[in-house]
């Protein structure tokens, strides 16, 4: 109970952390954003009018706690850019992101860990050394250029995907299936090599360790010894390097929503902070902090049910 | 006498290394016989380990085995499948190692890790199971059975780890159990109730025991025999005591020698000078020669034969004439 009283006291103070930092940070970036509206020809009284009207007039410190007090009702203010709810903007973009993102994750787990495990069997192989430096190229090539490779392969030489028009899952499943397969690889890619490298190297460094040896020595096979003592202690690092993806992915990949002009937060983000639309980037930039903050939770949680010696606080 | 429980012959283990082959173990043979409790002693790098390993089938993947054979219960250990290890190891053949901090799976409890052998090698059910643990724990001083199935390994102390993992050695009943300096890693006190308990197996169980040892004080309250290795040879073996009473080969004098006692206080603790050959530094000859007192021309180009003196033995070219050659 104690733990989870001071996670989430943790959790407050940290956002609360991340706030400040955010709003004060964008309060140093040049630029006005009544300026950027009206465009670079509009009157010094239009400009003044427009920031009264968009209460830029105030002082930095009355303005992030209006913005506090806003959150805590609910409210997260208005978009200067699309002059509607910071709120309504978000709804739009979060679930195609968080949709993309669960997608990929969902293609790094069940491809990475199978395959971490058989590169990890095959060790001192010829061909694990063969798929270890496919593992290499996958962590080293970038997401974009797999973007642009699928699309070459899938849509201009097979013509199997034809439009990339985004499609949400409540629509049309098959629709929503093609537009999600792309880019979720593109993504999936060099995760999968991660989780795939990641995997591999802790399955061999706990092979080393006394209790493989003990477990050998009563008889376990190979197999059984992998499955039912090493797999267990290797879960710990494999959840850390799956949780930080996770949270990296949940934020939005700016480039492969540029590649595939995907309507998420990564090209939102872009658009904001060019448009100088505070309200905007400071909801969103708050909204990824607590995404980071409740993975590194359901981390933690997952850490003491598979570690005892995490569980009993030793 | 009887059939031994194990019997090894004239082994050699090589290991393949970049640079070349080298023979890590050679000319190994000794028996050891059910009931009997048998030592190896000698330097850290001396193969002792790798004996041990040899045995239970689990050589490094860059090691293996040249030369001679091991029989174990009529079977010939070296040209077993893995499948034939997996049914042996655990059951009959079992061992105990040095670090009980580290030997035990850290995220299962110790109920499942000590059952699990008779859920590999037995067809009882799970209450059984339980049942046969909680009479072996008994049997080792283990206490609170309840409350030590349920607990993990950080919970315990090294000593009561310690016997956990011989509790998983003799639950199965086996032939032979190979103990890789079970004590070295515990308190002195703890050490003393570990090898009690050794001496209690002996009585408990009909099993061969095999006691790896650099310790000579352990080695004579639990040895019936002993070996002295060096360099990856056996220079000598017989009856603990009057090996120790009356050492032949110069390495086992030294070592004996290096003993710290009371009669010796006060006075500058005799040391070996040098160190054992690595693998890439052995030679043809004795591989003591650089180090020995007593070596002579001869010790350089040829490893000396073994001579037998009643119930001892020694390879050493100083007893070419007095001892029954080999």
């Amino acid at each position: 109970m104690r733990f989870y009283l001071y996670k989430l006291s943790m959790f407050g103070l940290t956002l609360f952390i991340v706030s400040l930092m955010i709003f004060f940070v964008f309060q140093l970036l040049p630029g006005n954003p009544a300026q950027i509206i009206l465009g670079l020809d509009a009157d010094e009284q239009q400009i003044h009018y427009l920031e009264q009207e968009l209460g830029l007039d105030k002082s930095a410190i009355v303005r992030y706690i209006d913005w506090m007090a806003g959150i805590f009702q609910g409210d997260l203010g208005e978009s200067l850019r699309y002059q509607v709810p910071v709120s309504d903007v978000l709804a739009e973009r979060i679930p195609v992101t968080t949709s993309i993102a669960i997608f990929s994750m969902v293609l790094t787990v069940i491809v990475g860990i199978p395959l971490g495990i058989l590169i990890a069997r095959m060790n001192g192989k010829r061909i694990a050394v063969f798929l270890s430096m496919f593992t290499q190229l996958g962590i080293s090539i970038p997401s974009f250029w797999f973007g642009f490779m699928l699309i070459l392969l899938f849509s201009v030489t097979l013509n199997w995907v034809t439009s990339f028009e985004y499609v949400a899952w409540s629509e049309d499943f098959f629709g929503a299936l093609q537009a999600h397969l792309l880019p979720s690889l593109a993504i999936a890619i060099s995760n999968i090599a991660v989780v795939i490298r990641y995997l591999r190297n802790t399955i061999l460094d706990q092979n080393k360790m006394d209790y493989v040896r003990t477990a050998t020595c009563k008889g376990l096979s190979e197999r059984a010894v992998l499955y039912g003592h090493v797999l267990r202690n290797a879960c710990i690092p494999i959840i850390t390097i799956i949780g930080l993806i996770t949270a990296d992915t949940l934020g939005g990949s700016i480039i492969i929503e540029n590649v595939f002009a995907l309507p998420g937060l990564g090209s939102l983000l872009i658009q904001s902070i060019t448009s100088r639309d505070f309200p905007l980037v400071q909801s969103m930039v708050l909204y990824i902090a607590a995404i980071v903050l409740v993975i590194h939770f359901v981390v933690d949680l997952l850490y003491k049910f598979i570690d005892p010696r995490i569980r009993q606080g030793r | 006498m009887n059939q031994a429980t194990l019997a090894v012959h004239e082994l050699d283990i090589t290991f393949h290394l970049p640079e070349g082959e080298f023979y890590a173990l050679q000319d190994i043979s000794f028996e050891i016989n059910p009931n009997e409790v048998v030592g190896i002693v000698g330097e850290s790098g001396c193969g002792k380990s790798l004996t041990a390993k040899a045995i239970m089938g689990t050589l490094p993947q860059n090691a293996s085995i040249t030369r001679g054979n091991m029989i174990f219960q009529n079977r010939q250990l070296h040209q077993m499948l893995d499948k034939d290890w997996q049914r042996l190891r655990g059951n009959e053949l079992t061992m105990i190692f040095q670090e009980p901090m580290t030997s035990l799976n850290p995220v299962l409890t110790i109920g499942k890790q000590v059952s699990e052998v008779l859920k590999r090698h037995t067809s009882l059910s799970k209450k059984e199971r339980k049942q046969q643990v909680m009479k072996t724990w008994k049997k080792v001083g283990l206490p609170r059975p309840e409350a030590l199935w349920k607990a993990y390994p950080h919970q315990l102390s090294g000593g009561m780890r310690q016997r956990v993992v011989i509790a998983m050695a003799v639950i199965g009943q086996p032939q032979l159990i190979i103990a890789d300096e079970p004590t070295t890693a515990l308190d002195v006190t703890t050490q003393a109730q570990i090898l009690s308990l050794f001496q209690s197996i002996k009585q408990n169980y009909n099993n061969a025991l095999l006691f790896i040892s650099h310790d000579w004080g352990v080695i004579r309250r639990i040895c019936d025999r002993v070996m002295v290795m060096y360099a990856g040879r056996i220079v000598e073996q017989g009856d603990v005591d009057k090996l120790m009473n009356e050492p032949k080969h110069p390495y086992t004098k030294s070592l004996l020698q290096a003993i710290p006692n009371a009669s010796k206080r006060g006075q500058r603790l005799y040391t070996i000078p040098g160190n054992v050959p690595s693998l890439q530094e052995r030679k043809t000859g004795c591989p003591f020669y650089e180090r020995c007192p007593l070596k002579m021309k001869q010790c350089e180009a040829v490893f000396p034969d073994t001579y037998t003196f009643a119930r001892q033995t020694v390879a050493c070219h100083l007893f070419a004439k007095e001892g029954d050659h080999h």
